[in-house]
Formats: structure tokens, C-alpha cells, sequence
């Protein structure tokens, strides 16, 4: 569906994307993670043939992007992270614009806006206009008009900056039902607790290149992070704290309160060597859990940076 | 042509800042239309001083002549500033200063008196008219006699002549013409007020970046939506038109005699071409709101009064009539100018105005493509 080969932009002397390669296929969500100017938008806009890029290739269905192949525009559809909606138009105005600009039959189109408005549960608000509209409500209007006419690559810049909790789940279930009726999602955030939970892929960007990519999974199992198991114990002391780290293939034990993390090389079969340290000292313990690196763990030992808001 | 039905729905949108505006204009012409146009003006007794320098016969002709309509009290003891003063302060309406050599001037038709008025007042062209008269006729009298009989010149300037006005001749017809012509000046002004706050805040908001990236990045070529925009813009513009032409002939259906349609409705849509290219040009270079509208206001307020939409340009010095002539609302005006106006006079004015219109379309796309290239 999407693929972006050794895509180089510049700006004047900044160097925006660095032969940024990466490959998406049907019906996925794609995170696209990366710090405040790493070239996630960069990276979008010449996709959406916004951008002139200087080399490198961008094909989406297997034909080559560029600002005249409508071929292409007419199957994506794009979600800008400001609200790009007209203030004297209300809902069903600003989202038949938009769909307008794909589909031309009244009826058909009439019966896609419907079905957006009610896929972002705006039909209390048909006749709203922006500004009657909550924050929350404005971003649903806006993605409203990205998806109306049923794109099937999908492309969402941070959607959910500065929304309410209430609409920050409706959005995420709707891009997930989104991913059910066959659209592949390219979904840019801050949230990587939020990216986490939604996307089946991730794009690790920075400094313009891609730093990594793959499942979560994949990317747990291309970094060095150790294994992270926390246990809590009934009674402990400075003198467990030291027998611990006497197990083997344990690089570190850190002791928060009654709660002790300790960190092991990783494929040693350390959550069972652990259990029979503890059998065999006698020690009681009320949780046991061993951790996977988090998303958050990973961004941070792949740029040495953590993804703030 | 989603984006053409989108901006006729934007202008729909406007509709209580454009039928407000619309309604003071018609008002304001009904007014005039019904009040205007029938001047009259009465002559009065005039308090007057005069300085006689002269002593002769001619200048007691004259204190004479303007004693018999108006309350002339000659003074020697009075200095010209003292007048200048009375005449300022309005205790007279006005003073006349005979010089000595009072009859050499008249008999040569030279500027013979000096005449201090206000010249504010209605009572300056009273005055300035009576004692021009006199000195006509007295240096008729000098040329014709060698000397100046009292006697006969009194009676000259007691002669009156009766005058039978025709309201359907070219009389009537030229006043026709100039509160068409006042209608379609203001009219003028109206066209580019609405046209460049409506289409200046419709299109500051359809140019904002986030809303062009979703309609670039949409299967609709720039050339069609381009294209889509104009047609909009102009038939609204046309609509605009049209409501102030057939609004001339709405309040002046009776009186159509000596208005040159043709020329005003030509001048009407070139003008509001004009309008649309000058805010093509400011919306590539701004989409604030508060400076479209401000440009909207200086530009239309500052065009009028320097091409005499508001104050006749026949007021203005020397150096500001020149500058009104490089002005397109004077060559919008130059193209009604007259009752009988030909197309051929009218052409020059029209080719500028064309000019006008094509410069700033070019203008608008060079800056238009500028900010596209930096926006992208």
C-alpha cells in the first residue's frame, strides 16, 4: 500500500527526511513516533505530494505519487493535526465540503456524510457551527472531514492533542473501526502509551531517518534492554537487596519501598531461577511480575530521548 | 464545483453584514433622490462697508447701485484688517475698497474693486455677482460713450428679463444626469466596499494553510479551483452589479432622460473586476482578517475621496487632481462623464481600467505562487 523508498528533503541546509524508507501494508495502523521535528509531518506531507522531495521514491497503491495524480489522491484522505474546518460552515456543511472534493453525486454523498457524522457521534451537532463546538467536538468534526468519502490509506497527525479523556477513546475506537473496514491507518502521536495500544506497527523516527520499525514485539526483541522483574516482599532489607544480586545474569537491583526491581541479561530463564531463589530462602512475597520493555523503554534506548507532549 | 457552491454559500453567510449595508446605500440614495437636485437660491440684503478711495463719479455709481438693494455704509476711517475682522466675526457680509484710480481700472476691464467676503458664505457669490454686473455695464458705458452716464447706466442694470424654465429640456436632462452620476460615484464606492470585505474575509479564511493542505492534497486540480473561485467571486460580483444599476433605474425610472445606462452599467462591472484583481493581490499577501479589512476600509475611503467619489474634484489643487488621474475610481467616473458621452470618449478611461485590472491579477498570482512555494 505504501511505500516510501530513500526519500530525502531538505530545507535549505536542514536536512527534513534522510533517506526515510519505510513500508506499510492493507488494513494496518502504522504509528509514526519520533520527537518534535524529527520529520514525522515532513514525512507525510510527501506522501500527500504537498512537498517536493529532493531524491527517493513514494509509491501508494504501486503508482508513483505526484501532485497531479488524482488516481492516487481520490483513495487517501488526511486528518491535519490543526483543525482545518471552515468557521461559518456547520457540521454538515464543512463535511460535505470536504467529501464534495472526492465524490460528486449529491445522493451518494449525502448518504457518506450521514454515515460520517454518525461514525464521530455528531448528530446532536449537524447544524453546529465550530465555534459552538467543544474542544473535543471540533476534533471529531475534523476527522469527520478527513473520512467521509472513505479512504483507504488514511493518514491522522496527532489527533488527539488537547482533547478530553471522554473523546480521546472515542477517537481511538473509531480509527480502530476504521482498521476493521479495511483502511491502513498512518497514525503520528505523542502518546506512545496511546500508540501502543492502537497501532500494529511502529515507525521509530529521528533526526529525518527511520531508527527502527516493525511490531512491538519486533522491536522488544531488536534492542539490548535487559529483563525487568519487580517482586514485593512481606520483609526485606539492605542484606536481601545484596543477595539478590548474588543471582545469576542480574546486572542491577533497585529497591523502591518494600518493591524490588531487578534487572537480568535477557534468555536465561530468569523469572524461574528468581521463584526458586525466593523457595529456597523462604521468602514471602505478595506480587511477582516480570516486564517486557515498554514502547517508552524502547524510544528512549533508540534515541536517547523521551517522547514528551 | 464543490468549491465554487461553497464560496456562494460563504457570500450567503455574509448576508446581515451585506443587506445592512445595502439598505443604508439605497436609503441614503432615495433621500437624496427625492431631496436633491432642485436648489434654489434667494437673494438678500447684505450688510456691506465701503471704502471709497476714489471720491469720483463712477464709484458713487457704484455705492449708488449697491445701496439700492442692500444696507451700504461707506467709511474712510477704517483700516482693511479692521474689515477683514468684521467679516470674520460675521458683523457684515462683506466690504468693498474702491482704489483711486477707480475709473481707469473699469475703463481698461481691469479688476477695478476689492471685494472682502467670506467665502464660505452664500452672500461672497452674492456680492462678487452684483458688483461684477456694475462694472460691466460701466465699462460698457466708458466704451461706448467716452464717459459715464449715471443715469442710463442705473437704468441698464434695473433691466430685468423674464425667464420661462422648460423642465423637459437639456436642463432638466443635465440634472437627470448629475444625480446619476452622484448615484453611480457612491455606487462606486459601495461595489468595492462590499466586494473587498466580503471576498477579502470569505477568502482570508478558504487561503488558511490548514484548509489548503486538505484541498491541495484532494483530486481537484489547482487550475479547476482556481477557476471554481473566480466564477464565484464574479457572479457575485455581477449580482452586486446589477442590484445597484437596476437600483439607478428603480429611483430614477421617471427621470431616465440624459443618463448615459450603457456607459454607467460598463463602468459598474469594470469596476467591480478591478476589485476582485486588487483583492486577489491582498488576500496572497495576507490572510489576517483584521488586515483585509483594514486594507478594505483605507483602499476604498482613500480611492474615493483622492478620485472625487465624495468631494468634487474640481475642489482639489492642482497637485491632487493630478494624482486622481492615475487613479482608477476617476477613470470609473471619466466613462459617465458627460450626458452625451461617446464610446470613444469613454475608451481611454475603460482601457485603463482594464489595464488596472489585468496588473493586479498578475500581481495576485506572482505573490500567490510566492506563498504557495513557502507554504509547502
Amino acid at each position: 500500500m505504501i511505500a516510501m523508498d530513500k526519500v530525502v528533503k531538505r530545507y535549505k541546509d536542514v536536512i527534513a527526511l534522510d533517506h526515510f524508507s519505510f513500508r506499510a501494508g492493507r488494513n494496518e495502523i502504522i504509528g509514526l513516533l519520533g520527537p518534535n521535528g524529527c520529520g514525522k509531518t515532513t514525512a507525510i506531507n510527501c506522501m500527500l505530494s504537498l512537498l517536493k522531495f529532493d531524491q527517493g521514491t513514494i509509491e501508494l497503491f504501486g503508482d508513483t505519487v505526484s501532485p497531479n495524480n488524482n488516481k492516487i489522491k481520490r483513495r487517501i484522505g488526511i486528518v491535519p493535526q490543526e483543525l482545518a474546518i471552515f468557521d461559518k460552515l456547520n457540521v454538515v456543511e464543512n463535511i460535505d465540503f470536504y467529501c464534495g472534493l472526492y465524490i460528486t453525486n449529491k445522493a451518494e454523498r449525502k448518504q457518506l456524510v450521514d454515515e460520517a457524522i454518525e461514525f464521530v457521534g455528531l448528530e446532536k451537532y449537524r447544524k453546529f457551527v465550530p465555534k459552538q463546538l467543544s474542544g473535543g467536538l471540533k476534533r471529531r468534526l475534523n476527522i469527520a472531514c478527513g473520512i467521509a468519502h472513505k479512504p483507504e490509506i488514511l493518514f491522522l497527525d496527532e489527533p488527539t492533542v488537547a482533547v478530553d479523556a471522554q473523546s480521546r477513546n472515542f477517537i481511538l475506537e473509531g480509527v480502530k473501526k476504521m482498521k476493521d473496514r479495511g483502511t491502513t491507518v498512518v497514525y503520528t502521536t505523542h502518546y506512545l502509551e496511546e500508540a501502543e495500544d492502537l497501532c500494529d506497527s511502529f515507525v521509530i523516527m529521528d533526526n529525518g531517518r527511520n531508527v527502527a520499525n516493525g511490531t512491538l514485539d519486533e522491536l522488544q526483541k531488536s534492542i539490548s534492554t535487559t529483563e525487568s522483574i519487580t517482586v514485593k516482599f512481606i520483609s526485606g532489607d539492605d542484606a536481601l537487596t545484596e543477595r539478590l544480586k548474588q543471582l545469576p545474569h542480574v546486572n542491577q537491583v533497585v529497591k523502591t519501598g518494600d518493591r524490588y526491581n531487578i534487572q537480568f541479561e535477557k534468555h536465561h530463564n530468569n523469572l524461574a531461577n528468581l521463584i526458586r531463589f525466593i523457595e529456597d530462602h523462604s521468602l514471602t512475597y505478595t506480587e511477582i511480575a516480570s516486564e517486557q520493555p515498554s514502547l517508552s523503554s524502547i524510544f528512549l534506548e533508540l534515541t536517547g530521548k523521551e517522547l514528551r507532549d | 464545483m464543490t468549491i465554487f457552491k461553497i464560496i456562494l454559500l460563504h457570500f450567503w453567510k455574509f448576508k446581515w453584514m451585506i443587506i445592512p449595508l445595502a439598505l443604508v446605500f439605497f436609503l441614503i440614495a432615495a433621500m437624496f433622490s427625492l431631496f436633491g437636485g432642485t436648489e434654489t437660491f434667494e437673494s438678500e440684503t447684505l450688510g456691506i462697508t465701503v471704502v471709497d478711495e476714489s471720491g469720483s463719479e463712477s464709484s458713487e455709481a457704484l455705492i449708488e447701485y449697491l445701496s439700492s438693494s442692500h444696507e451700504a455704509t461707506v467709511r474712510d476711517d477704517v483700516s482693511r484688517k479692521v474689515l477683514e475682522e468684521q467679516v470674520f466675526l460675521m458683523e457684515i457680509h462683506g466690504a468693498v475698497i474702491i482704489p483711486d484710480n477707480f475709473d481707469t481700472h473699469v475703463k481698461n476691464g481691469e479688476p477695478a474693486v476689492e471685494i472682502i467676503t467670506d467665502e464660505r458664505a452664500a452672500a461672497s457669490f452674492q456680492l462678487e455677482t452684483e458688483v461684477s454686473k456694475f462694472l460691466m455695464f460701466a465699462n460698457a458705458q466708458f466704451n461706448d460713450a467716452g464717459a459715464l452716464d449715471k443715469d442710463t447706466l442705473q437704468s441698464a442694470l434695473d433691466n430685468k428679463v423674464d425667464v420661462e424654465l422648460n423642465s423637459d429640456t437639456v436642463i432638466a436632462s443635465e440634472e437627470n444626469f448629475e444625480n446619476a452620476a452622484a448615484y453611480s460615484n457612491f455606487a462606486a464606492y459601495w461595489l468595492m466596499l462590499f466586494i473587498m470585505l466580503s471576498v477579502g474575509n470569505l477568502m482570508s479564511e478558504y487561503n488558511k494553510p490548514e484548509l489548503q493542505k486538505r484541498i491541495i492534497a484532494a483530486p481537484v486540480s489547482s487550475t479547476s479551483g482556481a477557476v471554481q473561485i473566480l466564477s464565484a467571486q464574479s457572479l457575485v460580483g455581477i449580482f452586486a452589479v446589477l442590484v445597484m444599476f437596476f437600483g439607478l433605474i428603480g429611483l430614477y425610472y421617471d427621470r431616465l432622460e440624459g443618463i448615459p445606462l450603457a456607459h454607467i452599467f460598463v463602468a459598474m462591472v469594470l469596476i467591480m473586476a478591478f476589485t476582485l484583481a486588487l483583492q486577489y493581490a491582498i488576500n496572497a499577501l495576507t490572510t489576517n482578517r483584521f488586515i483585509v479589512n483594514g486594507i478594505a476600509n483605507l483602499v476604498t475611503l482613500g480611492l474615493a475621496f483622492l478620485s472625487g467619489i465624495f468631494i468634487p474634484i474640481e475642489l482639489f489643487g492642482d497637485g491632487a487632481q493630478r494624482v486622481a488621474e492615475f487613479l482608477p475610481l476617476y477613470h470609473y467616473t471619466q466613462i459617465y462623464a458627460s450626458s452625451d458621452i461617446t464610446w470613444s470618449d469613454s475608451a481611454l478611461s475603460i482601457g485603463i481600467l482594464v489595464l488596472y485590472t489585468i496588473v493586479f491579477m498578475i500581481i495576485g498570482i506572482i505573490f500567490s505562487n510566492q506563498r504557495k512555494s513557502t507554504q509547502l
